[in-house]
């Protein structure tokens, strides 16, 4: 066993998100060898976020990815990478995470940006990443939806220009089998070139997916280029997202995350994509406006709360404004 | 020494496993991931589950005419009333698994179970009662260790 082999560990979402990594990574087990799994959530249903504090469970470190009672508390590197939302896999080689990973088969329109904030966590850190991202729920034969593929290719094109050299690389397909077998493919191409540091194989994938991003932007995707979100303003001296929650709905209460599921994703992508001039310089603060919320509205009073939803608007945000 | 948790992930991955080892071709399996969809046999049964507004199993899988939904709890309780939607919806589940899957399967094809999260300690014992009290469906599934599961199917000669 190599000496890379020896230190590459896995740190999970949970059990389900390693093994379908561990799967679809077996083409390359040469070099994507796993020597340790760690997991945030013992199931995936598991509602519990003490990954933000560092605590992962023990796994039985093979295909199984079988989840012990025990736990550690991860180094540093992985604990800051989770502080916007746990990714589903991240790799490491001894302490120092190399790659985040995120894969999802669905792309649902009213949430496009759900994943967003952990991708560029990642590269805010200087951790590359990349997203395997199946378009199951759209539909491209609707203008609707190619503004949705539009407006999610925006986001990445923006962290592009921000941390330029370490971008966010979506890996997008359609859903049939040779499609999906084509982008697991690359995207494990793009990890070994990563775990292995090979550097021109890196420069020209990313090249090569940023060249397309940046055509579609430029042309439409299918000829289809979106207006502008209505919720968000970016023409003044300052860029103002109104969200439209009420106060008086009941999954405020019974829901860990409120009414703000659509809202984290968005607040950011916003901030990263009309906040920054095309140098990835800041040249605009970004204002958060609830248009019916009361001022100290109850849900966001705990804020030094492990809760995601209710720190985060405040974290991205330059102001957060209750009007109502 | 640290125990292995035997919950629904690890009943869900180990008995599919065990399923295609004796030859059953697993359709469907509900992870539990954000994303439960996907392309092949995967893809094509979430639409019919979505599209009929059925509870959506956590295990699928076919073998010779057989058709066979898995719920996967820590009590059967919890698993009831999807299990009792799926009886009520037999002859539709399998008109669309033929329709939709191309599988060969008859009116009588479509089998229902249960599988237990956590370890059975008497498995005489847990059988009798579980028997008794939810004899309404064909077969139980529990491990007496972690990694193995145990196929109980009274009327089947243990699903073979």
């Amino acid at each position: 066993m190599s000496e890379l082999q020896k230190s590459l560990v896995l740190w999970a979402e949970s059990p389900e998100e390693a093994r379908r990594f561990l799967h679809i990574a077996s083409s390359r087990v040469d070099v994507l060898n796993i020597n340790q799994i760690f997991v945030a959530k013992k199931s995936p249903r598991s509602r519990f976020n003490k990954y933000i504090s560092g605590e992962y469970y023990i796994t039985s470190n093979d295909q199984a990815v079988d989840v012990y009672d025990e736990t550690i508390t991860a180094p540093q590197g992985i604990t800051s990478l989770v502080q916007w939302c746990t990714c589903d896999i991240m790799l490491s080689i001894g302490d120092i995470p190399c790659v985040v990973i995120e894969d999802t088969t669905h792309i649902v329109r009213m949430n496009l940006y759900q994943r967003f904030p952990r991708l560029a966590r990642a590269s805010s850190l200087k951790v590359p990443s990349l997203i395997l991202q199946g378009t199951r729920g759209l539909d491209f034969q609707r203008r609707g939806d190619c503004w949705a593929l539009y407006r999610y290719l925006q986001s990445f094109d923006a962290i592009a220009k921000i941390h330029p050299d370490c971008p966010s690389i979506p890996i997008w397909y359609e859903p049939t089998p040779e499609q999906e077998l084509a982008a697991q493919s690359k995207s494990i191409e793009y990890i070994t070139a990563i775990v292995t540091q090979d550097n021109e194989r890196i420069q020209a994938q990313r090249h090569e997916v940023l060249t397309h991003i940046r055509r579609l932007l430029e042309n439409g995707v299918r000829g289809f280029i979106p207006p502008n979100i209505p919720s968000i303003n970016h023409d003044g001296t300052e860029v103002v997202i109104r969200i439209g929650a009420k106060p008086d709905k009941k999954s405020w209460r019974t829901k860990g995350s409120g009414q703000m599921d659509p809202y984290i994703g968005m607040i950011l992508a916003a901030k990263y994509i009309y906040c920054y001039d095309t140098d990835g310089r800041k040249i605009k603060p970004l204002v958060v406006e609830f248009s019916y919320l009361p001022k100290d509205f109850w849900f966001f009073r705990d804020r030094q709360s492990t809760a995601l939803y209710k720190r985060l608007p405040f974290e991205f945000a330059d102001e957060v404004r209750f009007l109502g | 020494m640290a125990n292995i948790k035997v919950d629904q992930s690890h009943c869900n991955f180990h008995l599919s496993n065990w399923l295609s080892r004796h030859h059953w071709d697993i359709l469907f399996t509900d992870a539990g991931r954000v994303s439960r969809g996907g392309t092949g046999s995967q893809g094509s049964c979430l639409k019919i589950f979505e599209e009929e507004s059925l509870p959506i199993p956590d295990i699928v899988a076919y073998k010779g005419e057989k058709l066979i939904f898995i719920e996967i709890d820590s009590n059967f309780g919890k698993a009831k009333p999807s299990l009792e939607k799926y009886d009520t919806q037999k002859s539709l589940i399998i008109k669309r698994f033929i329709s939709d899957l191309s599988l060969a399967l008859s009116n009588t094809s479509l089998y229902l179970g249960f599988c237990r999260t956590g370890i059975v300690q008497d498995s005489r014992k847990y059988l009798e009662k579980e028997t008794v009290a939810n004899g309404s469906i064909d077969f139980w599934i529990y491990f007496e260790a972690p990694r193995v599961p145990v196929l109980y199917w009274p009327n089947d000669g243990v699903g073979k």
